[in-house]
């Protein structure tokens, strides 16, 4: 790259050539961008797709364990409410016991009372304290029915249940299934939208080339830099319009000016030399005319 | 907006040629803010100064009790920050946008990259700034010899 005059750069940038270049850039760019969203977008839905799968699967796969819970629970409870009816059974038996000895100390007693038997009084205790006995053991039998019921119940429930959270369980597998299958078909996509996407820069970086070549510039990302014949300085020129990371407002294709040292992080405008001819009163204008010739009158004299 | 036109109505830019007042647009950078959003607040390191475009801003001092106590509102053409700039210290109060409002500024590097191209014009700004600080001053001056 040689080093240019002002007039040279400026002659580039207006140049229908430089135009033309700047115009294809743009456009390349601008497709570049639309192909990195495209692809980005593509694999954001792959791997939405590929965790929902995910997902779904570690949710089947809780459910089967669910449902096997309450299957197991169902079949614990089944084996209690049987242990239940068994136990009432027995009781039962002992309470039919209880009861036809009751009656025959109920007849005894009454035939006893009858005949002023003196053992009336001792029949009649026996009666009671075997009556109350005969109660308990049916209020027993009461409470194993209810505790039977209650298994029976909570079995058939946690059965239903346990069938209900099976058949979601391979529904969520089902689901898991067809998130992996669409994941894999959209995968082909990310491969396809890629190949736009370095299509899409390729072009860029052509045309970037071309202009390193064209314009006998130093280019890198995003300006065009020539080195200043005039002065140490480097002519910049700006891809892009910026009002808000530079040190001041940059408008594309632009001729700025900056350091070799600092580059763009310090750009300044470039302006034309001043005429040396022109003479500058404004200074001596200022001191030298309209001050007040008389002193004004002291007020505290 | 053309900047260039909003610098020439400013007290600041008081005498300054058109090259000037061009080469001042393309340096300094418009900033928009928020009612009610801190431009900079008192003890931020100053190093530019701001010229109000479109809106109001408030310059604010705490009070004894802690209370933000608003001790002028600056409209369009009014400048602002150019004390810190002047003698390096730190922001003396603070300023908030009063309405959403559009300010320009002015960065001491960008104001040294015009010093070099000119320098006059330059001159003319720190005369404009010392003429402003000094009425100021004669202000402050009247006030409190009222009080005394």
């Amino acid at each position: 790259m040689k080093a240019k005059q002002l007039p040279e750069v400026r002659e580039i940038v207006n140049s229908e050539l430089f135009r033309s270049w700047f115009d294809a850039l743009t456009k390349a760019r601008l497709a570049a961008r639309e192909a990195s969203l495209r692809h980005d977008e593509v694999l954001t839905q792959v791997h939405l797709m590929e965790f929902r799968a995910e997902l779904a699967q570690k949710k089947a796969m809780d459910a089967l364990y669910r449902s096997g819970d309450y299957e197991n629970a169902s079949a614990q409870m089944q084996a209690e409410a049987s242990e239940l009816e068994n136990k009432s059974l027995e009781v039962v038996g002992q309470f039919e016991k209880q009861r036809v000895m009751c009656t025959e100390l109920w007849v005894a007693l009454t035939k006893a009372e009858e005949q002023n038997d003196p053992r009336a009084k001792r029949i009649k205790d026996d009666y009671e304290r075997e009556t109350a006995k005969k109660t308990l053991l049916w209020e027993e039998v009461e409470s194993l029915w209810a505790a039977s019921l209650a298994k029976n119940l909570a079995m058939i429930e946690n059965r239903a249940k346990g069938k209900r959270v099976r058949k979601e369980s391979e529904q969520l597998f089902a689901n898991a299934e067809q998130g992996s299958r669409s994941a894999a078909a959209l995968k082909a996509e990310t491969q396809e939208s890629a190949r736009a996407l370095e299509q899409a820069e390729e072009a860029v970086r052509d045309l970037m080339n071309k202009g390193r070549t064209q314009f006998d510039a130093v280019v890198h990302e995003d300006f065009l830099y020539w080195a200043a014949r005039e002065n140490k300085l480097v002519y910049v020129v700006p891809l892009f319009s910026d009002s808000e990371h530079y040190n001041i407002e940059l408008t594309a294709c632009t001729v700025y000016q900056c350091e070799r040292t600092r580059g763009v992080e310090f750009l300044e405008p470039v302006m034309e030399p001043q005429k040396a001819t022109r003479v500058d009163t404004r200074l001596d204008d200022f001191f030298l005319k309209d001050r007040p010739k008389v002193k004004r009158e002291k007020q505290d004299a | 907006m053309n900047k260039a036109e909003v610098l020439q109505k400013s007290r600041l830019f008081e005498n300054l040629l058109p090259e000037e007042i061009e080469m001042l647009a393309e340096l300094s950078v418009m900033r928009r803010y928020k009612g009610g959003e801190v431009v900079f607040e008192k003890g931020d390191v100053g190093d530019s100064l701001f010229m109000v475009v479109e809106g109001d801003v408030e310059v604010l001092l705490r009070d004894g009790s802690g209370e933000p106590k608003v001790l002028a509102t600056l409209g369009i053409h009014d400048f602002f920050g150019e004390m810190s700039l002047i003698d390096k210290e730190y922001r003396s109060a603070t300023v908030r946008a009063k309405s959403d409002c559009a300010l320009l500024l002015l960065t001491h590097e960008n104001l040294h990259a015009f010093s070099k191209a000119f320098r006059e014009g330059f001159t003319w700004i720190t005369v404009n700034i010392a003429r402003v600080l000094s009425q100021r001053l004669r202000e402050t001056n009247r006030r409190l010899a009222e009080k005394l």
